[in-house]
């Protein structure tokens, strides 16, 4: 293994200029729960690496009214455990408290596992479904991005190599929204997604869905809003036929890729039962 | 790879050491300090043997780089035992039959300790919950968890 050096900026501004400075020969390290093992592995080779765990500009929940801005260095625990998440982002807080185990939660942070862009990875379906931008700062200042048109291919992300993941700001799911975060893996915990899908919906007085939205994981390049169940879902009164055939689309939306966690069929299998229950869920 | 002169405290030891850049905490525990109670099972998050305690939250030491410990708090397994006696987490996993090749022991008994204090009388879906980072290839985790709820009724 290649080694790197340590370096523990000060504050915000001296990291973007140690990123500006490195750019692709420098990473970020925050929990390190994936950085470290691709490192060790070989799959990457960084000169130096930049550790953000104090930088305290970067690693707090805001409740800011409408949003929720999450640093990118806040601990998935603490997006678990956070009473404002649940109260506002049900499905976040689920999928917070379900991704790797209780020690990878005490350190792996929301803006490592956006970052990281493994299709598997456990936060972006309802960070997607919930309409999430992120900020990205550099020396050239401010942008703001949405987290769809951020994640581009696996493992790819269209961060630029000067620039510095910062917040993610989540707007609430309003009141009278129902969320729902499936995880489904070869076991419990420990596991990486075999598929993954989170959704919101919100029905009328009468029960016809108003408003609708489903993101799928681990099923493409990139998680990805499944429009086309959206569309079976939406201005209906979602009777067990309707959430059938809106989960017969989201499989057909699907394109997942046999590896060692599952088959294609089988995978295209789970997101069709999996969405049914997820729509279940957010109709019941 | 750049050295580094870190001061932390161990078990409540206030402890010096000069570590490289891309040593783990694991390592630095098991090698430098000769404190091999701390397990190194997969070295990369999939099994938590490696688990201690950072500021008293259970960790993968494997994915903590040392020089990331500077100026923190360290609790491993060999702090537990109060004195000559041992704690009454350890004296649960002996009776409960929750010990077998001990591999996971250690790790199992730094997440119990920490969920005890925060949580007294578990049930055994939060036992399992604070367990599930933690892989046992022996006992089929029903001794271990009897343990720990054997405790968490006894702290009454």
């Amino acid at each position: 293994m290649a080694s790197f050096d340590y370096i523990k900026p000060t504050s915000l501004n001296n990291l973007i200029n140690y990123v500006s400075q490195a750019k692709l020969e420098g990473a970020i390290l925050a929990g390190g729960t994936d950085l470290l093992n691709k490192i060790r592995s070989g799959l990457i080779t960084k000169r130096a690496l930049f550790d953000i765990s104090d930088l305290k500009e970067i690693s707090a929940i805001a409740d800011e009214g409408d949003n929720l801005r999450i640093g990118a260095a806040v601990r998935m625990r603490e997006i678990a455990d956070s009473n404002v998440v649940r109260d506002s982002l049900p499905f976040l807080c689920m999928a917070a408290g379900q991704m790797g185990s209780p020690q990878i939660r005490n350190r792996a942070t929301v803006g490592g596992n956006i970052s990281s862009a493994s299709p598997c990875a456990d936060s972006v379906p309802p960070l997607m479904a919930a309409g999430a931008k992120l900020k990205l700062r550099s020396q050239d200042g401010d942008r703001e991005v949405s987290l769809e048109n951020f994640m581009k291919d696996a493992g790819q992300t269209s961060i630029r190599d000067h620039e510095v993941l910062t917040d993610i700001i989540v707007p609430k799911l309003g009141v009278g929204c129902r969320s729902h975060f499936c995880k489904v893996g070869r076991r419990k915990a420990l596991a990486i997604s075999v598929i993954n899908l989170a959704g919101w919906l919100k029905t009328d007085p009468t029960g016809v869905v108003k408003d609708v939205k489903i993101v799928l994981g681990s099923v493409a390049p990139t998680a990805f809003r499944a429009k086309g169940a959206e569309a079976v879902l939406k201005g209906t009164i979602a009777t067990r036929s309707i959430i059938q055939k809106a989960a017969k689309k989201a499989a057909e939306e699907s394109s997942p890729i046999s590896d060692i966690r599952g088959s294609e069929k089988e995978r295209r299998l789970l997101v069709e039962a999996w969405t049914f229950r997820l729509i279940e869920v957010l109709t019941s | 790879m750049s050295r580094h002169n870190i001061v932390l405290s161990v078990n409540g030891k206030r402890t010096s050491l000069e570590v490289e850049s891309d040593r783990s905490l694991l390592d630095v525990i098991r090698e430098d300090l000769k404190l091999t109670g701390t397990k190194r099972g997969c070295d990369n998050g999939d099994c938590g043997a490696c688990t201690v305690l950072l500021n008293g939250k259970p960790v993968n030491s494997c994915l903590v780089l040392a020089v990331q410990a500077d100026g923190q708090d360290v609790s491993t397994i060999e702090g537990v035992a109060l004195d000559d006696e041992l704690h009454p987490i350890q004296e649960a996993f002996i009776e409960h039959g929750a010990v077998q090749c001990g591999f996971c022991t250690p790790a199992m008994i730094m997440t119990a300790k920490v969920l005890i204090e925060e949580t007294p009388q578990p049930t055994r879906e939060e036992i399992k919950k604070a367990i599930s980072g933690t892989l046992c290839r022996c006992t089929g985790y029903v001794q271990i968890i009897d343990a720990i709820q054997s405790c968490g009724q006894s702290s009454k």
